[in-house]
């Protein structure tokens, strides 16, 4: 005969246990005790089965998989830029660099600028001066007029010296002067150099400059005094 | 929790930690399910279970190479690493809030109270229902952890003895002790909260 105490033990796991299970149920028809006990426990068990079934259809919020999935995307193996160009290929393309600066350096070295004597000689240098800056002016039409004169008798002094200048046949329009130039003295003391600017330098020229267009380069024709100063400028074509 | 094996899980997520979110949705979409449950049946916070489900797949990203399919299955892993976040979440908060019936999150965990009306002749039963859940809820969150988590696996997963045994490595006859302890305290706390009311009613 099982006791209280023994069916206590078993729990109400004792119908899955068919050595036992004879036993318990001889007892439960004689105890009511233990009989209330077994429909506590089934009563729990129906409350717990009743909570498993409400939390069933839990899961993690989406915004768990999304921050997941971020976590995820992460994890891609970044291409890496070493792998774009072929190892064997940097060796040749850096002696190819240099040999191609080298070659630039020495022939553009013939074209330094400098100040020449003759006006005519000074029509052919193109140095290689990139921008040039100079302060707002204002054009003076009595100046440039003396400063176009004075420029065409240093051109017209060019061509039976040098025929072949290109700057020649290449300059128009009248010269302008610079704000602060001093006035002109003699036509055989100026010289005529052609530099390469961009449009946004002529803007200090006191010229309008189309924003659009003012990386592009264009050539200049400066008027440069005895003192070495420019004294005007006008716009090759 | 880990019911069936799934085919090619080193494949999948050997595809995951290279990025792939196809294969990482596989792994992800077929676990997080019971890893949120047993987080939110252990812990009592959806906000918790929330947090402690991300850990685990974030640990699993950062570390594939500490799974290795030789000595098990990939949920009971997931599983390891979800408990271990479990109870260092009851260490730091051994006292958890108790679910709140109107909360927006516990509504989540417990579905919608359309839903529950739906079920329930009278609007005065489904109230007493939904109380009585809530008190069992309560009372299995404020077992000892070890028992409430032989429950939480063996009545509210409704895992075998033996599966049970397995997750948490120990022995059959353990998790059978436990869950009659268990029950003996769930009687109790039931039967104290059954007994409350009645007194205050009957003064």
């Amino acid at each position: 005969m099982m006791t209280c105490q023994e069916f206590e033990s078993l729990g109400p796991d004792f119908e899955r246990r068919p050595v036992s299970r004879a036993a318990a149920e001889e007892h439960l028809r004689s105890c009511p005790r233990c009989s209330a006990l077994l429909g506590s426990w089934k009563d729990l068990d129906g409350e717990l089965r009743a909570l498993a079934r409400e939390t069933s259809s839990a899961a993690a919020p989406l915004r768990v998989e999304l921050a997941l999935r971020e976590a995820v995307r992460g994890l891609r193996p970044q291409p890496r830029a070493g792998r774009l160009v072929p190892v064997w290929l940097l060796g040749p393309a850096a002696t190819a660099a240099v040999a191609f600066f080298a070659a630039w350096y020495v022939l553009r070295a013939p074209h330094a600028p400098q100040k020449l004597a003759n006006p005519s000689s000074s029509l052919a240098a193109q140095p290689p001066v990139d921008r040039y800056a100079v302060t707002n002016n204002k054009v003076d039409p009595a100046a440039s007029e003396e400063l176009s004169q004075k420029a065409s008798g240093a051109q017209k002094q060019g061509p039976r010296r040098n025929p072949s200048a290109p700057a020649a046949k290449d300059s128009a329009g009248e010269f302008l002067a610079l704000p602060y130039a001093l006035p002109v003295t003699s036509a055989d003391d100026a010289s005529v150099i052609r530099v390469r600017l961009q449009r946004a330098a002529l803007g200090a020229f006191g010229l309008p400059v189309n924003e659009e267009r003012a990386a592009e380069w264009v050539m200049v024709d400066l008027l440069i005094g005895a003192d070495g100063q420019p004294e005007a400028f006008r716009l090759a074509r | 929790m880990p019911k069936t094996p799934h085919v090619g899980e080193d494949e999948l997520l050997r595809r995951a930690v290279r990025g792939d979110e196809d294969a990482f949705l596989e792994i992800y979409r077929a676990h997080q399910a019971s890893l949120y449950r047993y987080a939110v049946r252990m812990s009592g916070s959806p906000w918790a279970a929330e947090e402690i489900v991300q850990e685990v797949f974030l640990t699993l990203l950062r570390a594939p190479s500490k799974f290795d399919s030789a000595r098990g299955l990939l949920g009971a892993y997931l599983f390891g690493i979800a408990r271990n976040r479990v109870l260092k979440h009851l260490e730091r908060a051994p006292r958890e809030v108790p679910l709140e019936p109107d909360s927006e999150a516990n509504a989540e965990v417990h579905g919608s109270q359309a839903d529950k009306l739906a079920h329930m002749q009278t609007p005065a039963a489904w109230a007493e229902r939904s109380q009585l859940t809530e008190h069992v809820h309560e009372a299995v969150l404020r077992l000892p952890p070890d028992f409430r988590e032989a429950v939480v696996l063996c009545e509210l997963e409704e895992l075998s003895y033996k599966e049970a045994a397995r997750l948490l490595d120990c022995p059959i006859g353990t998790i059978r002790s436990r869950l009659h302890r268990a029950r003996a305290l769930l009687l109790a706390k039931l039967e104290m909260w059954r007994s409350v009311p009645r007194r205050a009613t009957a003064r």
